[in-house]
């Protein structure tokens, strides 16, 4: 009878391993099919996730072949199962959120400045108060051309990818007015000074001035985890100023300016458009 | 003779580990069950506010960047088990201080990063490795290894200098902490390891494997066991060792989602006037903030307005020492009394390292 139970068992905690390691598979050609997973992760760790599918898969087959007795219990095996696929469900739960105002508000520190800086190598973001003297049209042009390399229109047909989009929605440059990602201002805000600019981006108020808000988008090195604010104040009256969370594009004049004892990027008389959630959430 | 001694002390340890008292299952049903109450609550409760969103998608994303590098660590560490001895890993891992300083530099060999080093050393205590050495392992490995240095160089504009730092702190702090592990808990990993049963070599405890097991020594899965048998059986080994300690990942990460989401970070910096302080602080956002160490160092460098260099360094070295998700998935492993000791220990190490720099860097500047 003992032999029975004991041999039940074993079935049991190996058949819940396998049928959580199925769903860990399942989930993760989820989140592969169509990069969904890029509202957690960087592009790059897709091939991570492809190899943790695989390796899911394999274990299963391990495991039903090796049929090792585990020793556990039903109840031991149950808890574990159910903490195993709780990420699953969160998974659901979030689904296509991504870091909003309130997130913003949380991490967001200020701008890094030159002058708070001290130190060997301790050389901060390019946001000065003082005006850049060294600031030349050349420098400007090759930021903005040293961008990520695309993928080339044939191969992109081969591929049976989608055409690719200008980073401009309104189907190119406009002349005079500079595309700046919201990371290019918040880092090299200096190069920007004095020129017309153009950025996307999320809305969150700013709390003591109503005549601003925060245009921010978080930058990722690893995860969400890891996201840090890329952000500039966007000034505009009270009655125009967009909601909370909305995407919007600023068009205006890049400045500098003072909060809290630090420099960051302001632009001032801008001209705002909504605009749909990009496709990627966040800056890599 | 040597080898039965061995493998007298195996079926001895295999004994302890079936016969002697396992805390482990009850309390892991208790955490278990605790965690999923105030995880389900809280997608009940909170579901749709902005707290909880941000929670939740850090929570995911945590486990979804550790879940790859869990499962490499994972079957690592089954390889380990099936394909190396006892008495080849004796060889690897000499006992004493040689075996401290020479596993605290194996990261620039087989570099992993913190979520993956668990379950390797799990199989390297199994292995019978002295705990000095594969604690020096533990804590020094996310740290000294060539792509945590690449990563710091980069993150800090290319100087090389503060990458070079880290790592030389990194291999300090893992030698020293192995040292004194190897003083207090002596060369027995019995005593550090949360019950025999956890970790015990499989070989001849409970595989499953029809062969004679007195010739564990030169054939851990059996001497009739084919290669291909070997392999799936290390397999099963590293999908085991993944389920068990994958659970504590996901505790962990819970945890540190909810600091995450909750910490706001201008108070860290606004009590980052003195060094004390600020190193203080940088370390407690180390802790809750749970990065990998591939990546914390663009976050370290990206403080480095409010921040002086040895805070950075700080936050820099106990991040893939210990963190909130790392104390939970040492609970998949270690002794509660030695957890509560490296809780201790590492944060003074890494104190005591950061103001030591400190004075040093202030007196180089005059």
């Amino acid at each position: 009878m003992l032999v029975a139970e004991e041999k039940c068992a074993l079935r049991w905690s190996n058949a819940l391993d396998v049928l959580v390691l199925l769903l860990w598979s399942a989930a993760l050609l989820f989140l592969l099919n169509g990069q969904q997973y890029r509202y957690f992760l960087r592009p790059a760790l897709g091939v991570g996730l492809a190899a943790a599918l695989l390796t899911c898969l394999v274990f299963c087959v391990a495991i039903v072949k090796v049929r090792h007795d585990r020793g556990a219990g039903r109840l031991v095996a149950f808890a574990r199962a159910a903490v195993l696929i709780l990420p699953l469900l969160y998974a659901m739960v979030a689904g296509h959120s991504v870091l909003d105002s309130h997130a913003f508000a949380t991490r967001w520190v200020g701008p890094a400045s030159k002058a708070d800086s001290a130190g060997k190598g301790l050389q901060a973001s390019a946001v000065s108060a003082m005006p850049d003297e060294g600031d030349d049209d050349e420098l400007v042009e090759v930021y903005r051309s040293s961008q990520a390399r695309k993928i080339p229109p044939a191969l992109r047909r081969a591929l049976g990818l989608p055409p690719d989009v200008p980073e401009n929605g309104e189907g190119g440059k406009k002349k005079g007015v500079l595309t700046a990602t919201l990371f290019d201002l918040a880092e090299y805000g200096d190069r920007y000074k004095g020129r017309r600019v153009t950025t996307e981006g999320m809305v969150a108020w700013d709390k003591e001035n109503k005549d601003r808000f925060y245009l921010f988008r978080f930058v990722i090195v690893c995860c969400v985890a890891d996201a840090q604010p890329a952000a500039v104040l966007v000034e505009c009256p009270e009655t125009e100023r967009p909601a909370q969370n909305a995407w919007v594009r600023a068009e205006g004049l890049a400045d500098i300016i003072r909060v809290a004892g630090r420099a960051g990027v302001i632009i001032r008389n801008a001209s705002l458009t909504p605009i749909p959630a990009p496709k990627d959430p966040y800056l890599y | 003779m040597h080898t039965l001694l061995n493998v007298k002390s195996l079926v001895r340890n295999s004994h302890d580990a079936t016969d002697g008292p396992r805390k482990g299952p009850t309390s892991g049903i208790l955490i278990d069950g605790l965690f999923l109450a105030a995880a389900l609550s809280a997608l009940v409760l909170w579901a749709g506010t902005p707290v909880f969103g941000t929670m939740a998608v850090t929570f995911v994303a945590i486990v979804l960047e550790a879940l790859p590098f869990m499962m490499i660590g994972s079957v690592a560490g089954g390889l380990i088990e099936v394909f190396i001895s006892n008495e080849r890993m004796s060889g690897i891992f000499p006992k004493g201080r040689k075996g401290v300083l020479l596993a605290a530099g194996l990261g620039l060999l087989f570099p992993v990063c913190e979520c993956a080093i668990v379950p390797i050393i799990r199989r390297l205590l199994a292995k019978g490795v002295p705990p000095g050495a594969a604690v020096a392992y533990l804590l020094a490995g996310p740290i000294v290894n060539p792509i945590v240095f690449l990563s710091t160089g980069v993150a800090y504009s290319l100087d090389w200098s503060t990458a070079v730092l880290r790592l030389a702190f990194g291999y300090l702090i893992g030698v020293s902490v192995g040292l004194l592990v190897g003083s207090v808990f002596g060369a027995d990993p019995r005593r550090i390891v949360l019950h025999e049963g956890s970790v015990q070599s499989r070989s001849i405890a409970s595989c499953s494997c029809p062969h004679d097991h007195g010739h564990v020594e030169q054939f851990p899965c059996g001497p009739s066991a084919t290669r291909a048998d070997r392999i799936w059986d290390a397999l099963e080994h590293g999908a085991g060792d993944f389920l068990d300690t994958v659970r504590f990942l996901i505790i962990g990460a819970f945890v540190a989602a909810l600091i995450n989401a909750a910490l706001p970070r201008h108070l860290l910096a606004g009590v980052a006037g003195s060094p004390v302080l600020s190193i203080g602080s940088a370390m407690v956002l180390a802790v809750g903030l749970n990065l990998c160490s591939d990546a914390d160092a663009f976050i370290a460098a990206s403080t480095r307005s409010f921040w002086p260099l040895p805070a950075q360094m700080a936050f820099m070295l106990l991040g893939p020492m210990l963190d909130i998700k790392l104390l939970f998935m040492y609970r998949s492993l270690f002794r509660g009394r030695f957890i509560a000791f490296m809780a201790i220990v590492i944060p003074i190490a890494v104190m005591l390292t950061a103001l030591g720099f400190h004075v040093v860097a202030r007196g180089a500047r005059g």
